[in-house]
């Protein structure tokens, strides 16, 4: 067990790197080169002193030297182990340092604060949205699968798929045009976390000078509902089936005949023998969800303005700031590799026919 | 009994996480709040400093009028003269209180150099009201508000709130006018130039602006560890120096004169010293959010603004001038098109800007202009699209640069004639749009109101092709050397709406017997092929400055890698006419040179001028005193200047 532990984490070394070079690669390669979106990027085109700023980037950012030199320049930035810097960037000696992200060439803030500023923001977002998504899938699931073929199989079935298949930009514009639209039903708001007077309320709901005040809480939670049912709806499907799947297959099993046998309720048969024994595939698929709370709300972020990692990472990207978007592609894949040797680990604690011996 | 995760157990967890989840944000709301009480507190102190400035001046009084009373009794006649100065011994004006009635402690002059003309006349209307919020939205993320080190134009427009400038320009004859300077004058030499400061200025903070604020800020900009590459090197490159003669008296000397010396020294936001050395250029470049100065507006903490963090400026409660009507602007970044419609159509946004057929569908919702104003209107700063015939195209095989048929003016020259530039305007800009004369605004000053764009007049442009050398084989236009004329037209990809104008043009062309192969370019991409010649010709836009130069894409020494004359054309005649503007320190004169300038250019063609498009926006019907003015509207967002709209219902209130 230990061993393969400690091949995985050894692994991961090098994986990380061939990640790195070849997002790294692809912005080198990319027409224009990694310097090119500072050129383009240089606020609108009004004729003006674009060359001195272009010149002072390239200084400032090393962007002058060729690509590789660049790559291992920024390979040593995030090492914990390597050439230490002072604060003008002459290279000092080779040592123990605090590994670095690195800046990013359009904010020109370094990379750690701007993540920092996001992620609050989507984990938010996806705390709510998971919890949601599993509760829902999973009753649905259950009950779908206790009526095998029955009516709320078939609906419910049909229903999940039919979201499944509905983009969620549609329909997240869908929802402003017509559920936050004064001219329709304006029952949510349209924009944003929070109300333009909420910082002058109090924490919970109210009344303030005669008037109702929905409280900061409320209007948090309000301003949550249409993001989270818009991040939540197209995961019902997937779940939905595979609590479905893993539930019909633990009722064919001997223990539960045994248990029917015994003479148990239906119900305690369902929730304390089937239900637990069909959570294990759910546990491990919530592991490898983890990479996707990092930047998988980049609609819902962009469409409700919610300022989150999502919206940083397709920013980065665009503007080709190439610091910013290895160093969130660095934490992502970190994340993916380690959510993915935790499923691993999941399935041998939930199943203890599974060894890696 | 068996040690599992039950049922209840996942109900335990799942209140559990709900506590956790509703503590962080009780803690988020408990610091929002705390922030509150500090702000209150800090109101309430100025309110007691003001409450006893108040009452120091009562006293003073009562003893004013003792005395009189005093002299009555005894019978003494008290002229006015003798009393006056007693009554208003100056109490230093060191509470808002004091600064706010600024009108009597800092005297402006009403008149054409009062900068505050267009706002008083919108006070001293009926229904003006004093108070509620003006929300607008940028339409993107904003990164950084910290002047100088931020590049986006928005960044610009908070700063125009909340920094002043010496000079400010009106709306309507585009003329310089004081604002934190008293007055100014240009010496004699013509590459220096005096500004006198008012005095009683404060930053809003409430400390004193002096000259030395002034010095800091051009220190500051020519400061190589600070990332204004911008700023800067448009100041080096004419040598300013600045010095204070003294507390209230700055003085700027160029190497050499300069037509931009006004706006370079006094349209530079001034930063305040005390505040900005507090800061290594480090932390100058790299916080986003370090924003102070004397304008109406402030942010609630000149330090702190995080992007992410809403974006509210409040009032300035130490601002000099006339109090500007709105208590709070709230700059919403909604990015998304449909959200930012139905934002504004519920009344929650006062400003939307629209392109050309929302426009028109909203300007036709009855319900939607219930409550909203659409406006259309050219600014001056809105730029030209155009298409550039490149006259030396890089050859790749030999990397030399060799010459195209555009290099013969008679060939631009056909080109223009064959493009509809007025069907253009009515197809893809829906009408609000007209051909453009040449590379200024038509109605800045810079352009000759005598440039009349050329005719379209697909039959002059065939003779003038065949005076050229080319031959009309069957519709088909032939060169000397009997191959079809065709040329490559570069465009931005991924943007729909360069691709219409690029169809638009080929098919004008085709017309014409001209074959034109369309190349959308990736971004970066065109900006390389640009800078090394490697096109025939492009469709790309300008934008515009209320003096826009024309060295930088029409002078012949910009024809080099890095300048921006990318299309290799060079006129001597022109280099003169853009040198004798540039060096031309009276502004009257020098419009009349820059229209000699404009006159050469809409000869020679160098670029097709297409058309300069309106500003499309619909404003809420709270919103009033909107008016057209020569630079677009009475208020342009990006131009340091007073907001003379006002709201005649208080909607919103702190």
């Amino acid at each position: 067990m230990l061993t393969y532990l400690f091949r995985r984490l050894l692994l991961l070394g090098p994986t990380l790197l061939g990640v790195s070079m070849i997002v790294f690669s692809v912005f080198a390669l990319a027409p224009g080169g990694i310097e090119g979106a500072l050129v383009a990027n240089d606020g609108n085109l009004t004729p003006g002193a674009k060359e001195a700023r272009e010149r002072y980037l390239k200084q400032r950012y090393g962007l002058d030297s060729p690509p590789p030199i660049q790559y291992l320049r920024w390979l040593n930035k995030i090492s914990p182990v390597g050439m230490k810097q002072d604060d003008i960037g002459k290279y000092t000696g080779f040592g123990f340092k605090s590994p670095d992200l690195g800046d990013s060439f359009m904010r020109n803030r370094p990379v750690r604060v701007l993540i920092a500023e996001s992620l609050p923001y989507t984990l938010m977002l996806q705390l709510i949205s998971v919890p949601v998504t599993y509760v829902i899938a999973m009753l649905a699931g259950l009950l779908a699968a206790r009526k095998r073929g029955g009516f709320f199989d078939v609906a419910s079935g049909t229903f999940f798929l039919g979201m499944y298949s509905f983009p969620v930009i549609a329909l997240s514009v869908l929802m402003i045009g017509f559920l936050a639209n004064a001219n329709y039903i304006k029952i949510f708001p349209a924009q944003g976390l929070s109300s333009l007077q909420a910082d002058v309320w109090p924490y919970l709901p109210g009344y303030a000078n005669g008037h109702f005040v929905p409280g900061y809480l409320l209007d948090v939670c309000w301003h949550l509902i249409v993001p989270v049912i818009c991040l939540s709806y197209g995961n019902f499907a997937f779940l939905c089936k595979l609590t479905r799947a893993s539930v019909l297959e633990n009722f064919r099993a001997d223990y539960v005949r045994t248990a029917r046998a015994k003479g148990l309720r239906e119900n305690v048969v369902l929730f304390r023998h089937v239900f637990r024994n069909s959570l294990i595939p759910l546990i491990t698929f919530l592991a490898s969800l983890l990479p996707s709370l990092i930047i998988g709300s980049v609609v819902v972020e962009n469409v409700f303005g919610i300022r989150g990692m999502g919206q940083l990472f397709v920013e980065a990207a665009q503007q080709r700031d190439f610091e910013l978007s290895l160093g969130i592609t660095i934490i992502t894949s970190t994340l993916t590799l380690l959510s993915y040797l935790l499923s691993d680990i999941l399935y041998m604690v939930a199943d203890p026919r599974v060894t890696f011996e | 009994m068996e040690n599992r995760f039950g049922f209840k157990d996942l109900v335990l967890m799942t209140l559990l996480f709900g506590v956790i989840g509703v503590v962080i944000l009780a803690m988020f709301q408990f610091d929002r709040q705390n922030q509150r009480v500090v702000d209150i507190a800090t109101n309430l102190n100025t309110l007691s400093q003001q409450s006893i400035a108040l009452s120091q001046q009562a006293e003073k009084q009562t003893a004013v009028l003792n005395q009189i009373r005093d002299q009555l009794a005894k019978g003494i006649v008290a002229t006015p003269a003798a009393a006056a100065p007693t009554v208003s011994t100056p109490t230093t004006p060191t509470t808002p209180a004091a600064a706010a009635s600024a009108d009597t402690a800092i005297n402006i002059p009403t008149g054409p150099t009062d900068p505050f003309g267009p706002l008083r006349e919108a006070r001293s209307k009926p229904d003006f009201k004093q108070g509620d919020w003006y929300i607008a939205n940028f339409g993107t993320r904003i990164g950084k508000i910290t002047p100088l080190v931020s590049s986006d134009v928005y960044g610009s427009e908070v700063q125009a709130r909340i920094q002043e400038t010496l000079l400010t320009r009106d709306s309507d004859t585009l003329k310089w006018k004081p604002l934190l300077a008293e007055s100014y004058e240009i010496q004699p030499d013509g590459k220096s130039v005096i500004y006198k400061l008012r005095k009683g200025i404060k930053f809003s903070d409430g400390v004193d602006f002096t000259a030395k604020d002034v010095v800091f800020t051009f220190q500051q900009i020519l400061n190589p560890k600070i990332d204004a590459a911008r700023a800067r090197s448009s100041i080096e490159d004419v040598g300013t120096k600045v010095e204070a003669l003294d507390d209230y008296t700055v003085k700027f000397t160029l190497l050499k004169p300069y037509y931009e010396m006004i706006s370079l020294t006094g349209y530079t936001g001034i930063l305040p010293e005390h505040f900005y050395s507090k800061f290594t250029p480090g932390q100058f470049n790299e916080t986003p959010g370090l924003l102070m100065g004397t304008g109406p507006y402030r942010l609630a903490n000149p330090e702190t603004w995080k992007p992410g963090t809403r974006l509210e400026l409040l009032r300035n409660d130490y601002y000099w001038g006339v109090k500007p009507a709105f208590d709070k602007l709230i700059y919403l970044e909604i990015t998304d098109e449909t959200a930012a419609e139905t934002t504004f159509t519920n009344g929650e946004m006062d400003y939307l800007p629209a392109v050309a057929k929302q426009y028109n569908k909203l300007k036709d919702d009855k319900k939607v202009m219930a409550n909203s104003q659409a406006l259309n209107y050219y600014n001056m700063l809105g730029g030209y699209t155009y298409v550039a015939w490149n006259q030396k195209k890089k050859n790749n095989a030999s990397g030399t640069n060799v010459e195209t048929p555009f290099a013969d003016k008679r060939v631009r020259q056909a080109m223009t004639m064959l493009i509809d530039r007025e069907k253009l305007a009515a197809e893809i800009y829906k009408g609000y749009a007209r051909p453009a004369t040449g590379p200024f605004s038509r109605s800045g000053r810079q352009a000759d109101p005598k440039v009349e764009p050329w005719p379209y007049d697909p039959e002059r442009a065939k003779k003038l092709l065949a005076t050229a050398g080319f031959k009309d084989v069957n519709g088909t236009l032939m060169t000397a050397d009997g191959k079809p004329f065709k040329f490559e037209l570069m465009f931005p990809g991924g943007s729909s709406f360069s691709e219409q104008i690029a169809l638009f043009i080929k098919d004008q062309l085709a017309e014409g017997g001209v074959q034109v192969e369309l190349r959308p370019t990736d971004w970066p991409a065109l900006v390389e092929k640009l800078k090394n010649g490697e096109f025939e010709a492009t469709t790309l836009g300008w934008s515009a400055s209320v003096e826009s130069d024309l060295k930088q894409i029409f002078h012949s020494s910009e024809i080099k890698p890095g300048g921006d004359n990318r299309t290799s054309y060079a006129s001597p005649e022109l280099d003169k006419a853009i040198d004798a503007a540039r060096a031309c320190i009276d502004e009257d004169q020098r419009m009349k040179l820059w229209n000699a300038c404009h006159d050469i250019i809409a000869e020679d063609q160098p670029y097709t001028f297409l058309v300069e498009r309106q500003t499309l926006r619909l404003m809420s019907n709270r919103i009033q005193n909107i008016k057209k003015a020569r630079m677009g509207l009475n208020y342009t967002g990006l131009e340091v200047m007073p907001l003379p709209w006002y709201s005649n219902s208080l909607k919103y209130s702190n």
